[in-house]
């Protein structure tokens, strides 16, 4: 046993080495256990030897990843349904108001609000408007009802009958429409309660943002002077590209800071990927399975959640359902 | 509720910790001897099955005593890690005695088996 007797400077040497792979482990687990890690690394080193040897630097950094998984994934069921709550409402809010940045004057490229175009948008985004107003309003029924009669009746451009057709665009609204009932089906009635007007703002805020971004970026990457070797933002006006990063910059901050809307960002990251390829798609083609293998997470998701609730519920029979 | 099997390094990090608390380095030199060598923890695997160990209630820390300057932390099993080792314990035993039985050897022959 090598101990803590006088270091050498090869003991030291391997201590700060020792001392750096700890560092992967969570700051919390770090805190309590780190001198006491050091303490047994050390006990358990060879005599003379300065590095950490590969078995003991996998194990490390295994063990820091199994803990961070655990923290991340026990314990923290309620974080869970929260971010799947707010997310219930943020998708088809930030759904709704993407439709909106299509009728805009002024920042759609290509929009001409004749009546035949509206009635067009009209049967495209009337129905996750109803979906919104049904899940605000918590009229969860309601709300389910509206999401399957949506999925029904906008089969074809879902892909069930073209599906050689499907495209980004139908695989973020159906992302959105599954995250929002999986919401209102495992964590009903919990959004409104969790959301306050300035989560509401950010929202609205960041759609417009990404509504604005996606047209311009559309219009750029799909002119004739675009070349995808040199993607810079080149005729991208500067005050629009300087708001649209200050608007990023905060959402982003946000976003990252705190435990709940981690995972927030986590359960929306199915419909944001497709959201990215529609913006991408002009230019660079996303192949198939790219737009197929995060829909089956997203299903496997759902079965799993559907299971556990199951489970629960059979442990607790004399639980009562919400309306 | 019906538990899964423990795997083995869960398991031998328990029986070291069966006849008294013991710090990391204690527990991992225990569990190569009680396995004749074949299992050898490392610190990473050690303090993540300590980690989860505590936080389904079967190990606690005991004491802390501060040896040569550095922290040494003592872990015990709690009563329901006690428990979990003992049913943990008896599966085993049995599961071994159905082989025994089946292979036709008296108690005894296979390492000690009863």
């Amino acid at each position: 046993m090598n101990g803590g007797e006088g270091l050498t400077d090869g003991g030291e040497s391997l201590e700060r080495s020792y001392g750096r792979l700890l560092r992967w482990y969570p700051a919390g687990h770090r805190a309590r256990h780190a001198d006491e890690m050091l303490g047994v690394l050390m006990a358990g080193a060879g005599p003379g030897q300065r590095r950490p040897g590969l078995a003991d630097s996998a194990s490390l950094i295994g063990g820091a990843a199994r803990i961070r998984i655990r923290a991340a994934t026990t314990g923290s069921a309620g974080l869970w349904r929260d971010a799947l709550a707010r997310a219930g409402i943020v998708l088809p809010l930030a759904w709704v108001l993407l439709a909106l940045t299509l009728v805009v004057p002024g920042i759609a490229p290509t929009v001409s609000l004749s009546p035949s175009m509206l009635v067009m948008y009209g049967q495209e985004y009337l129905p996750p408007l109803v979906v919104l107003v049904t899940v605000l309003a918590g009229w969860r029924r309601v709300a389910l009802a509206a999401i399957a009669a949506t999925v029904v009746l906008d089969t074809g451009n879902l892909g069930l009958r073209f599906l050689p057709a499907f495209q980004p665009w139908d695989a973020a609204y159906l992302a959105v429409l599954g995250i929002t009932a999986l919401a209102l089906v495992a964590a009903p009635g919990r959004a409104r309660a969790l959301l306050r007007w300035k989560h509401y703002l950010l929202a609205v805020a960041a759609a417009v943002a990404a509504g604005v971004a996606e047209h311009r970026l559309q219009l750029l990457l799909t002119s004739p002077q675009y070349s995808p070797r040199h993607p810079g933002p080149a005729g991208w006006p500067p005050a629009e590209l300087a708001g649209l990063g200050i608007v990023a910059a905060i959402t982003v901050i946000l976003l990252v800071r705190s435990a709940a809307s981690r995972r927030l960002l986590i359960v929306v990251a199915v419909p944001l990927y497709f959201y990215v390829a529609v913006i991408v798609t002009p230019v660079y083609r996303l192949p198939s399975p790219l737009i197929y293998l995060p829909l089956a997470a997203l299903a496997a998701a759902a079965v799993l959640l559907a299971v556990r609730r199951a489970r629960t519920d059979r442990r607790r029979p004399a639980a009562g359902g919400s309306a | 509720m019906k538990q899964g099997a423990l795997q083995e390094p869960t398991l031998l990090i328990l029986t070291a910790l069966a006849a008294g608390a013991q710090h990391g380095y204690g527990i991992m030199t225990d569990v190569a001897d009680i396995s004749a060598g074949r299992v050898r923890l490392r610190a990473g695997t050690l303090y993540a099955a300590l980690d989860r160990l505590t936080g389904e209630n079967l190990v606690q820390a005991d004491r802390e005593e501060i040896v040569d300057g550095r922290l040494r932390r003592y872990y015990r099993l709690t009563p329901a890690g006690g428990q979990r080792l003992a049913a943990e314990a008896g599966r085993l035993q049995a599961s071994a005695a159905i082989a025994a039985r089946r292979l036709g050897l008296r108690p005894g022959a296979i390492g000690g088996l009863a």
